[in-house]
């Protein structure tokens, strides 16, 4: 922890997390106003000292909105994050214990999966599934699996042969204890890194999907909504959309950064930059 | 050369099976009866029959699996519900829309990225470094359809330069905003791989061989890290040209730019299943057949690669 800090992009990140996780979790209590109480008489009130970034076109709070938000935002990416990451993990070291056909099979899936470009798998199954925030989050994981299967299962061939593994096995250990008791206890450096890099990756999708409508329904006040639902309002009114969209690069940068210094922390074989669609 | 071309095309067939699968079941799971949002609320008995015949819906799943996979193999979609026309024509129809955006942002992804790249590696630990990138890991952060919205606002609203969105009969002017919108995290990406990869190369014993001999800084770099940094680089660039190429749903729905992703979107607001179908099937095996084509050019350039002798690849 303090190695992580010691970076200043890590503390960076650091930082603007904290802000959001304090947003979400406190919002009840230091939002300013009720964010679905309308107010016509204040509709589409510039930022103001009382609405200090504004008004809706129904007189609702924009802060206040903006900080329920931040805990739709959170929620909705470490529940995805933790679906995807358990999904891949268990998937991955059943591929990499046994091999054979099941590593064919869930390998193969991987592949088909990761053969979508960007969201479009993520749009599909939306648009079957019907959107709701609930929806989002079960395909988010759905979807975010795959990565971490090919992780995991990489881990798990070169954790398989060495000594400690080998010895477990000659004295009688049942392939369940190996697998959960010894193998995956290896992979929680590259489990935590993986699942912090995805991080900002699922913020950016549940927003994106919202704003296509194929996320979160109004009144909710989604990150991703509120921008698309400000956008007949951008000559007038254009806080409305530019405001949720900055909370969004701050978080997205924030766990973009954080997952960076905590890669290079934990596990520096890993590369590239995390957060992208 | 040629047997690993092969060995990738075939192991291409089933993944593309994979995808037609997903892509099938995934609508078939779709609530609603396609038949009566056709056929709306005037409607007889005979007419519903007939077209629920005509179109296989009274057969089982499997049935109309092995309908879609055989009509999928002649490139037949079927036909949209919402318009009755081919899905494959509209598909057609929109394809160059989307291109022309697709190869716009690449050019400006190219251009700018490799260039910011070049810079920072070149003034490593500097000013100019920092600066680059921190614009680029907040390039990275940004959504795009928020980027999309901010540009309108600054370019159309504010300063009248540019048109908020639209094609424009194809003037150059509608294209700019849009072209920007999709670059962005490209570009960035590409400015992040560039630094990094000439980095990894200036560490080389050829670069200071090179120096050594006398050749000027600015070659060393160019002539020499540069093209070898290239490949990841490369990499890049043609898996974003892919995505680009199948659509890019956020940045043509905020600038009703009239491509595939803004098609498979109205699809999905009217439930219109054979063009979902048809467009994301269009769509992923455009991005897949650009991904085996980077994988063959990278594979014909690195020989290490379709050897097998590369450490740490598959």
């Amino acid at each position: 922890m303090r190695r992580l800090i010691s970076k200043r992009n890590g503390m960076i990140g650091f930082f603007l997390v904290l802000l959001v996780l304090i947003a979400g979790i406190f919002a009840p209590y230091i939002a300013p106003y009720d964010p679905y109480d309308i107010d016509m008489d204040v509709a589409l009130s510039p930022p103001t000292f009382a609405h200090p970034l504004g008004t809706d076109f129904f007189g609702r709070d924009v802060l206040s909105r903006l900080l329920v938000g931040a805990r739709i935002s959170l929620q909705v990416s470490v529940l995805a994050r933790l679906i995807a990451v358990a999904l891949g993990a268990l998937l991955g070291l059943c591929a990499g214990y046994f091999g054979g056909r099941v590593d064919h099979i869930v390998m193969r899936l991987a592949d088909v999966t990761l053969a979508y470009p960007g969201l479009l798998l993520l749009i599909a199954v939306m648009a079957a599934v019907g959107p709701s925030l609930t929806s989002l989050i079960i395909a988010l994981g759905a979807v975010g699996w795959a990565g971490v299967a090919r992780l995991v299962r990489a881990q798990v061939l070169s954790l398989k042969e060495r000594e400690f593994v080998l010895a477990i096995r000659s004295i009688g250990g049942s392939p369940l204890n190996i697998m959960f008791r010894h193998l995956l206890p290896n992979c929680s450096s590259q489990l935590i890194v993986i699942f912090s890099m995805g991080l900002g990756m699922a913020v950016m999708a549940e927003s994106s999907m919202s704003f296509l409508g194929l996320g979160a329904q109004p009144p909710l006040p989604s990150w991703g909504s509120m921008i698309s639902s400000g956008l007949d309002y951008l000559r007038v009114a254009p806080w409305l959309s530019l405001a949720p969209g900055v909370a969004i690069t701050l978080e997205v940068l924030g766990f973009n950064l954080l997952g960076d210094a905590l890669r290079d922390v934990l596990d520096p074989k890993l590369s590239g930059s995390g957060g992208r669609l | 050369m040629l047997h690993y071309t092969i060995k990738r095309i075939l192991l291409f067939l089933p993944i593309l099976l994979g995808v037609a699968t997903i892509t099938f079941f995934l609508l078939y799971i779709l609530p609603g009866d396609p038949v009566l949002s056709m056929v709306g609320e005037r409607y007889d008995e005979e007419t519903i029959q007939k077209l629920r015949e005509e179109m296989h819906l009274d057969k089982s799943v499997g049935v109309q699996y092995a309908h879609f996979l055989k009509k999928l193999a002649k490139l037949d979609f079927g036909r949209s519900y919402v318009t009755g026309e081919p899905v494959w024509d509209s598909i057609w129809k929109r394809f160059p829309y989307t291109f022309r955006l697709a190869v716009a942002a690449m050019a400006i992804s190219v251009v700018l990225g490799i260039s910011a790249g070049v810079l920072a590696a070149w003034k490593w630990g500097g000013t100019v470094d920092h600066v680059a990138m921190g614009v680029s890991i907040v390039g990275i952060s940004m959504p795009v359809f928020w980027l999309g919205v901010l540009l309108i606002y600054l370019f159309s609203i504010k300063l009248h330069l540019l048109p908020p969105s639209g094609y424009g009969g194809g003037s150059p002017a509608y294209l700019i905003l849009p072209a920007f919108t999709l670059a962005q995290a490209s570009a960035a990406y590409v400015a992040r791989i560039t630094r990094s990869s000439m980095l990894d190369e200036v560490r080389e014993y050829y670069i200071q061989a090179a120096r050594a001999k006398g050749v000027p800084e600015r070659k060393v770099l160019v002539k020499h890290a540069l093209r070898n940094a290239l490949l990841p680089i490369i990499t890049v660039v043609g898996t974003d040209f892919g995505s680009f190429l199948s659509g890019a749903v956020l940045t043509e729905s905020i600038f009703a730019w009239p491509g595939l992703g803004r098609f498979t979107l109205d699809a999905i607001l009217k439930r219109d299943i054979p063009a979902i179908q048809g467009a994301v099937f269009f769509m992923a095996v455009v991005f897949m057949v650009i991904n085996l084509a980077v994988d063959l050019s990278y594979a014909w350039v690195d020989p290490r690669i379709r050897t097998g002798r590369r450490s740490g690849s598959e």
